[in-house]
């Protein structure tokens, strides 16, 4: 017999959730409103992760989960969703498993997939909220478009080296990413690969991410709307700077002076260098529906010794050459000396 | 003009080994001008590229309000303006 007897949940969730229920700034109708909510976790590197495991835990009832990358060995100092256990592993696979782990009690739909400015907005169409866990500013920008069209929140964040960023994106009440943030293109930039960055900068980051997302759930105003809030691990300082919406803004302003800037929309990249090896990736706007085990045989066929045969994809090594490929198409290719060989060994593969 | 009140986040306010300052110059150019110039070499190259102009990845805000939907370097500045330089970030 069930001791609470509360409409909508199991003695079990309640149990699970009782220190939130109790808590004046959610309770059992703010439970609720987590069980009903869509989110969407863009990302589950380090932000992501620590994301992720937060809203999951809380109770949040549908988790969408976006990320075209595998486990590496240099992510676990951070991204604390994985262990040495699921190197190789697509990270959406890897983090949903751990959540399912964390709480039965949700629904976690994993996304291996990259975001792009052809796909964007059907990633998050229909979520309550979105959450930024992306480690670079293009795909921000095609997240932060789609988000304003479709009048969704958009939380964003970002850190690097000891420091971090965050700001809430309320569609037609506050700035968007390109008023505050817009036209850099990521060369500009520094990675988190070569500048580093401090795990705890960035759990601070995601905490007030996800106290915001929260504040979105409950129906609350965020308390970064408007703000962008600027963190130093160095002397642990919060520069809170208020920002102004921008009539002219090209995304979101109500008198815009251009079209927005153009985003590179290609499929195929080269990103940040692994360990001074080259490494490719590409990344389709849909997704491909690659047959798994035809792809693992017609890897072993080549020569190529499977490191992980997951069920969202697939990592191989063979010689120099080491790669992975997602369910959804995404292709990474690392140690080819260019792009030609790169794109040769993903047709083979794919048998395109 | 009585001067207007700069923020310095990061990197800048390492260099710098100040957050606020006041500046007395018109237009923003000019305040960028003078911080630099009283700031040394060091802020000078973390802030302006080799053409002299501001580095695209320092978010430069005055009252909120990015300088690059105003008159760039020519905005004029008020007494109550305040002005926020940070560098962009963009890592996860």
């Amino acid at each position: 017999m069930a001791r609470f007897s509360i409409p909508g949940f199991s003695d079990a969730e309640i149990d699970y959730y009782s220190r939130q229920i109790v808590l004046d700034s959610i309770g059992l109708s703010g439970q609720r409103k987590l069980k009903d909510a869509r989110v969407c976790v863009v990302g589950v590197g380090g932000l992501g992760s620590s994301i992720v495991i937060q809203l999951a835990s809380m109770g949040v009832g549908y988790l969408r989960i976006v990320d075209r990358d595998v486990v590496e060995a240099s992510n676990l100092q951070r991204q604390h969703l994985y262990g040495v256990d699921m190197v190789g592993y697509p990270k959406v696979e890897a983090a949903a498993e751990r959540v399912r782990g964390l709480n039965p009690f949700i629904e976690v739909d994993p996304v291996p997939m990259s975001v792009t400015p052809g796909n964007a907005e059907a990633i998050v169409e229909g979520m309550d909220v979105v959450v930024d866990g992306l480690d670079a500013m293009t795909p921000r920008y095609a997240l932060n478009r789609a988000c304003v069209k479709l009048g969704i929140p958009y939380v964003f964040g970002a850190v690097i080296t000891n420091v971090g960023s965050v700001s809430t994106i309320v569609p037609g009440e506050t700035p968007c990413v390109e008023c505050f943030q817009g036209g850099i293109a990521d060369d500009e930039l520094p990675t988190c690969a070569v500048a580093g960055v401090h795990p705890s900068i960035i759990s601070i980051i995601a905490s007030i991410q996800v106290s915001e997302a929260v504040r979105l759930i409950m129906g609350r105003k965020p308390n970064l709307a408007g703000a962008l809030m600027y963190c130093d691990l160095e002397d642990l300082s919060f520069e809170r700077i208020e920002l102004a919406r921008v009539d002219s803004c090209p995304v979101c302003g109500s008198d815009p002076v251009s079209e927005p800037f153009p985003l590179k929309h290609g499929s195929f990249e080269e990103i940040c260098g692994r360990e001074g090896r080259r490494v490719f990736v590409f990344s389709p706007d849909e997704d491909l529906g690659v047959d798994l085990e035809a792809l693992n045989g017609r890897l072993e066929g080549l020569g190529y010794l499977l490191t992980v045969r997951a069920r969202l994809g697939t990592s191989f090594v063979r010689g120099a050459v080491k790669g992975s490929v997602l369910s959804s198409g995404v292709t990474v290719i690392e140690g080819v000396d260019g792009p030609e060989v790169a794109r040769g060994i993903r047709a083979e593969l794919l048998g395109l | 003009m009585a001067g207007v009140s700069v923020g310095l986040a990061g990197v800048l306010a390492r260099i710098a080994g100040e957050k606020r300052v006041t500046v007395e110059a018109d237009p923003l150019g000019e305040v960028l001008d003078s911080l630099a110039s009283s700031h040394g070499e060091e802020f000078r190259d973390r802030l302006f590229d080799d053409g002299g102009r501001p580095r695209r990845f320092i978010n430069i805000y005055v009252s909120g309000r990015d300088y690059r939907f105003l008159d760039k370097l020519e905005a004029v500045l008020q007494d109550w303006d305040v002005i926020a330089l940070l560098p962009a970030v963009s890592g996860g």
